[in-house]
């Protein structure tokens, strides 16, 4: 009896812990439309864990990580918009919201996700939704939403309003193929 | 001098004036048009810093303020032993080097098209570090050195 209740004890831990995914080569781009001027970016290199179980779920990325198409924009956006030497990092803390669907199972499943997202030093609370598709035991995680930049106190000079919007279209596409 | 060889000379004199703003200002123009569209930087002509993965972790662990300072936004030219190769969601290349920490590695993402290239592999890859991410204390997950545009240099 004893024996048998330890191997189910081991089994429970095995499982809980292979709820838990994360990739460290996800990817989070930024588009924003402007009149004079379409600007995006893409960084493919997103840390981001979930656990399956009790939802939460993690990002993180570098803001230097992030490349544009000209030299120039990349160069601003690091030192005059996000000013990544002072704040290098963006991070989002948050929570699948209940029902949380079987992860275990593969298909398609639409959530609601909710957290804190801190960005150029300023956190703020977002909820978005997301599709959550798992196949082979292996979830991706999409997300499409948008920022309003002054949230954030990123200020744009009058001079290039016209070339940036003031709110961005950020998606989000992480594959947690790696597990606990 | 006669009034018209005078107003002859202020004609030509303005002329000239107006012909070097023209010039100055079609030449200001293209550098500026230059500037504006030009691409991103060309790593694989760029000078970098020699570094091996392993020295280049440790940097960032030991002082993280020095390491970003030297290293962060430069580009690397980085070796080491190859952990594990895959590709990501845009079938770029990922290359893990060993850094001498389990679970942690210098994590390069590939300009060029994917290589056949297998765990212990020696390589040298040169690309622009944008520093160390981060980890999961709760998870046990620890934050890999970031190399992105990234190109072989060798891979013996």
């Amino acid at each position: 009896m004893r024996n048998c209740l330890i191997i189910v004890f081991l089994f429970t831990c095995i499982s809980v812990t292979a709820q838990k995914s994360y990739t460290k080569n996800g990817t989070i781009g930024f588009y924003s439309k402007a009149p004079l001027e379409k600007i995006t970016a893409e960084n493919n290199q997103v840390m981001s864990t979930m656990d399956m179980q009790s939802g939460q779920v993690q990002f993180s990325v570098l803001i230097k990580a992030f490349h544009f198409k000209k030299s120039l924009m990349e160069e601003h956006f690091n030192e005059n918009y996000m000013e990544s030497s002072k704040f290098p990092k963006a991070t989002f803390r948050g929570f699948l919201q209940q029902p949380i669907p079987d992860l275990s199972k593969d298909g398609q499943y639409t959530v609601m996700i909710s957290g804190d997202l801190t960005l150029h030093g300023v956190t703020k609370n977002i909820s978005t939704p997301a599709s959550i598709e798992v196949t082979n035991g292996i979830a991706t995680g999409k997300s499409t939403f948008n920022i309003t930049l002054a949230d954030y106190k990123i200020s744009i000079p009058k001079i290039v309003k016209d070339n940036i919007s003031e709110t961005v279209d950020i998606t989000v596409n992480c594959r947690y193929d790696k597990k606990m | 001098m006669s009034e018209d060889s005078f107003t002859n000379i202020m004609k030509k004199s303005t002329r000239t004036f107006l012909l070097i703003i023209l010039a100055l200002l079609i030449t200001g123009g293209g550098i500026g048009y230059y500037l504006y569209n030009k691409g991103p930087v060309d790593v694989q002509d760029s000078n970098s810093i020699k570094v091996t993965a392993i020295a280049l972790y440790d940097s960032y662990t030991k002082d993280s303020a020095v390491a970003q300072k030297n290293y962060t936004g430069k580009i690397l030219e980085v070796s080491g032993e190859v952990h594990e190769a895959s590709l990501n969601q845009q079938q770029k290349q990922v290359i893990l080097l060993e850094n001498g920490s389990d679970g942690s590695y210098i994590n390069c993402t590939m300009e060029e098209p994917a290589q056949k290239i297998k765990a212990t592999d020696k390589v040298t890859i040169k690309g622009i570090c944008s520093g160390i991410g981060e980890g999961d204390a709760d998870l046990g997950i620890k934050g890999d050195v970031y190399l992105t545009r990234c190109y072989f240099v060798s891979t013996k």
